[in-house]
């Protein structure tokens, strides 16, 4: 059992190994400005399972060095959603921004909102984790301390940080969900096609409603069988077909 | 003798003087007068009202002149005469009335006061018939004008005919005007053409020289000529009026009057063909046309006011492009009616396309009276994004007069094959702000090299870790209070307990001593209520009743941080227990005062001590 498990963790390894070497040498290939090849083992390491922000940002590099600007938006967004506050990729990607046709308001929320969800989203979903157990085990630390404690004072300071680690546990687990929420569950889309027409409903004879143009981000809220419901930054929702768009 | 001739002298100066007075009296007469008795309505008369033989006319009242409208008047004018040394005199007024309505018109009577002796005139009857035909009317010097409407009259007349009176809206109708002549015409031009407010107009002849020709008219043989055939297309329902035509014709009259004018005399001269050359203007009467509207009912869409017959085509100039290159979309309408009043064709192009209002070409041909041809609208189409954009079918209706309704036609649609152009780098070139353009120049930031390379797919969060860390805290703290209780049980925590349980047994031995109280037994309730106190404050101390004694509690609690006042109050009430319990006398005030004072104590005191 034990044997077993520790041949998987050295094929992991060996496999892990091998895919940074591939990195490495994409890495090269780029450097020589020889984008295309450089493109395709970017891609083959990512479709071998393995994932970091680093590797969709030079990917992302590359498809805009070759000016598909929707697959660069794509593959910066799939960096952007691996580490959020990485400056250089929200650099590229503002840069990669420019380049789309449609200009998309985002809609103004209330200050609080907009301050509470930049405040959750400094941290990833791992780092709220860590917080929210680190915090919980302060607590039930802290309840013990007040129980046994003789004195006052130890009960008090037992209870104080009992108290003040429930809050923070509970602000880390609001974090946990919502970043759980941002990165894992809800689906985002780049708009692959040139020019999409979105309708009204997931039915090619309903009514246009707007109009997109490719490396527009949207984000996706409904699959019925081959249309993807999708809504703008700035509120608007429409019907478009998954083939027109690839899902971050 | 003297004397007689003196006598008839005086006599004959008598009679001179009764003459001479008596002439210009018997010679006065007031009379009315009318250039004619009958007129038409709107034609001028002159009314003069005569006095003759008087110098001193006084106050000449004017009949009022109800059915007439005064153009001029009064105008005074006075004439002198001698005949024979005689003198006469006269004074008229004249009036220029113009009569308002047709009839026998009455002009009543006039007054005048001739020194106390009023004259009056008689009343005057004037027929007046209704205004004559402007058809016929002259324009020259106002007194020949009957001699010649009369003279040219029926000769020389504008009509106009139209194919139809009854059309619908955008139906052609096709109006002629033609000259009829039988007099002497040297020349001829229009002065006025028609407007034709309301209508669309389309000559369908042009008539470069006018050409007479022989026709029979009324049993009369006219020479006619076509001035102008126009065909005409109602823009609006309701009653229309085709303008009527004027022509300024110099007609040669034959002269039959004489006039003292040497200068006239001399030209109607047999020898100059004793004809005088008279402008007259000839004008067509005014045709009403009453246009039906189009059937409101089952209009179609793209019906943009077409009436006749038409055929459409379109197409596009190339179906494959490159971005912001132009491609030209026709669309040509051919067929007979009110071309040049068909709207364009409302062209929906995808968003993407840029679409320029659309350049009108008309090719119009008259075949038969009939307005024919073809109009083109030409769509200049700006592709700015790549893709195969779609030009979607657009509807032109018209209404059809043969079959009497609507008739829809449907393009084609298209699809414009759209490439990348030079210039589009997968982003617009039009529309980016400065700013954007300044960011444009600089480039994207330089790839990683130091990646940590991850498993798809693997987030601590919702794995099995996660939720079992989660939960453990509170599991373990449920075993934790276990563990300590346990312990606690085990080690019989005397002190921690009694401490935390002094004061509820405090309140336990005072609700004793309140039963004693209400029973009036006074030794029990003083014990009761020491037993408390002891009780309480060797607890909340953690003394053994061995060590329990005023001065060490006293010291304790001064340790613990309780108040000097409770401490002392505290000792009182204690020694007041002692003492009150073997004293004689206690009243049950008192008794009920002091247990009030201890429960008081002891709430004091919990809160006080540390």
């Amino acid at each position: 059992m034990i044997k077993g498990l520790v041949l998987l963790f050295l094929v992991n390894q060996a496999f892990a190994q091998e895919a940074s070497l591939q990195l490495n040498q994409a890495n090269q290939l780029y450097r020589e400005s020889q984008y295309e090849k450089a493109i395709a083992l970017y891609e083959q390491i990512a479709s071998n399972g393995y994932e970091d922000g680093a590797l969709y940002y030079n990917l992302g590099n590359a498809y805009y060095k070759l000016k598909n600007i929707p697959a660069a938006i794509l593959n910066f967004e799939r960096a952007k959603r691996l580490a959020p506050h990485d400056d250089d990729i929200l650099y590229n990607l503002r840069l990669a921004n420019i380049r789309v046709t449609d200009k998309i308001e985002p809609v103004p929320r209330l200050f609080i909102i907009e301050w509470w969800n930049s405040f959750i989203g400094t941290f990833s979903t791992g780092i709220w984790a860590v917080v929210a157990i680190v915090a919980l085990w302060c607590a039930a630390l802290g309840a013990i301390l007040f129980r046994i404690s003789k004195s006052t004072l130890g009960q008090r300071v037992g209870f104080l940080v009992c108290a003040l680690c429930i809050i923070v546990s509970i602000i880390g687990y609001i974090g946990v969900g919502q970043q759980y929420r941002k990165e894992y569950i809800d689906q985002a889309g780049i708009i692959f096609s040139p020019t999409v027409a979105v309708k009204s409903s997931p039915d090619a004879q309903s009514t246009d409603l707007f109009v997109l143009h490719e490396g527009v981000r949207v984000d996706v809220l409904d699959t019925v069988g081959d249309w993807k419901k999708i809504r703008l930054a700035d509120g608007k929702v429409g019907w478009m077909t998954s083939a027109d768009l690839r899902v971050i | 003798m003297n004397t007689l001739i003196q006598k008839y002298k005086l006599v004959a100066l008598w009679l001179l003087l009764f003459f001479a007075w008596s002439v210009p009296l018997f010679g006065q007469s007031f009379s009315a007068s009318v250039d004619r008795n009958q007129a038409t309505v709107g034609e001028q008369i002159e009314v003069t009202f005569t006095v003759n033989g008087s110098s001193g006319v006084k106050s000449f009242q004017a009949p009022g002149f109800n059915q007439f409208d005064v153009a001029s008047g009064p105008n005074q004018s006075t004439n002198m005469q001698f005949i024979n040394g005689a003198m006469s005199s006269s004074v008229s007024y004249s009036y220029i009335l113009v009569p308002r309505t047709e009839g026998k018109l009455t002009i009543g009577p006039a007054t005048i006061d001739l020194g106390g002796k009023k004259l009056q005139t008689q009343p005057l009857v004037i027929v007046v018939s209704k205004g004559a035909p402007q058809q016929a009317r002259k324009q020259n010097a106002p007194e020949e004008t009957g001699d010649i409407s009369k003279q040219i009259g029926d000769n020389l007349f504008i009509k106009v005919t139209v194919d139809k009176t009854k059309p619908v809206q955008g139906e052609q109708i096709t109006a002629t005007y033609k000259l009829y002549n039988r007099v002497r015409l040297s020349n001829l031009n229009i002065s006025k053409l028609p407007a034709f407010t309301g209508f669309w107009n389309e000559d369908v002849e042009e008539i470069k020289q006018v050409q007479f020709t022989n026709e029979v008219y009324n049993g009369k043989q006219y020479q006619v000529a076509v001035l102008r055939k126009v065909a005409l297309f109602p823009q609006r329902s309701g009653a229309l009026e085709i303008d009527p035509m004027e022509v300024n014709c110099v007609v040669q009259v034959q002269s039959r009057r004489r006039s003292n004018d040497i200068f006239d005399q001399f030209f109607n001269d047999p020898f100059f063909g004793n004809f005088s050359n008279v402008n007259y203007k000839v004008q067509s009467e005014p045709v009403k046309v009453a246009v039906s509207p189009l059937p409101s009912a089952n209009i179609p869409e793209g019906f943009n006011g077409a009436v006749g017959k038409f055929v459409m085509e379109a197409w596009l100039d190339k179906q494959q492009t490159k971005t912001n290159e132009p491609v030209t979309l026709k669309v040509k309408i051919s067929g007979r009616g009110n071309l040049k009043l068909i709207g364009a064709p409302n062209v929906v192009v995808s968003p993407d396309i840029e679409r320029y209002d659309p350049k009108i070409s008309d090719n119009i041909t008259r075949e038969s009276n009939q307005v024919a041809g073809n109009r083109t609208f030409e769509y200049l189409l700006i592709p700015r994004h790549a893709g195969d954009q779609r030009i979607a079918s657009f509807p032109f209706s018209y209404y059809d007069i043969e079959k009497k309704s609507y008739v829809k036609l449907v393009s084609p649609y298209f699809v414009l094959n759209v490439d990348k152009g030079s210039d589009a780098a997968g982003g617009p070139a039009v529309g980016i702000s400065k700013e954007d353009v300044k960011l444009l120049g600089e480039d994207i930031r330089f790839i990683k090299s130091e990646s940590t390379l991850r498993r798809k797919g693997e987030s601590f969060v919702g794995s099995a870790g996660f939720y079992v860390l989660s939960i453990a805290p509170i599991f373990s703290f449920i075993g934790m209070l276990f563990v300590v209780r346990k312990r606690e049980r085990v080690l019989g925590d005397v002190a921690g307990t009694r401490k935390r349980k002094a004061r509820k047994m405090a309140q336990g031995r005072l609700a004793e001593a309140k039963k004693f109280l209400d029973q009036k037994k006074k030794e029990e309730f003083y014990t009761e209520i020491s037993r408390a106190l002891w009780g309480y404050v060797g607890d909340k101390l953690s003394l053994p009743p061995s060590e329990l004694s005023v001065d060490a509690v006293r010291s304790t609690l001064e340790q613990r941080g309780v108040d000097q006042e409770s401490i002392s109050k505290l000792a009182s009430t204690i020694e007041r227990c002692e003492f009150a319990r073997f004293a004689p006398s206690a009243d049950s005030t008192t008794m009920d005062a002091f247990y009030n004072e201890t429960v008081e104590l002891v709430s004091t005191i919990e809160s006080e001590v540390r």
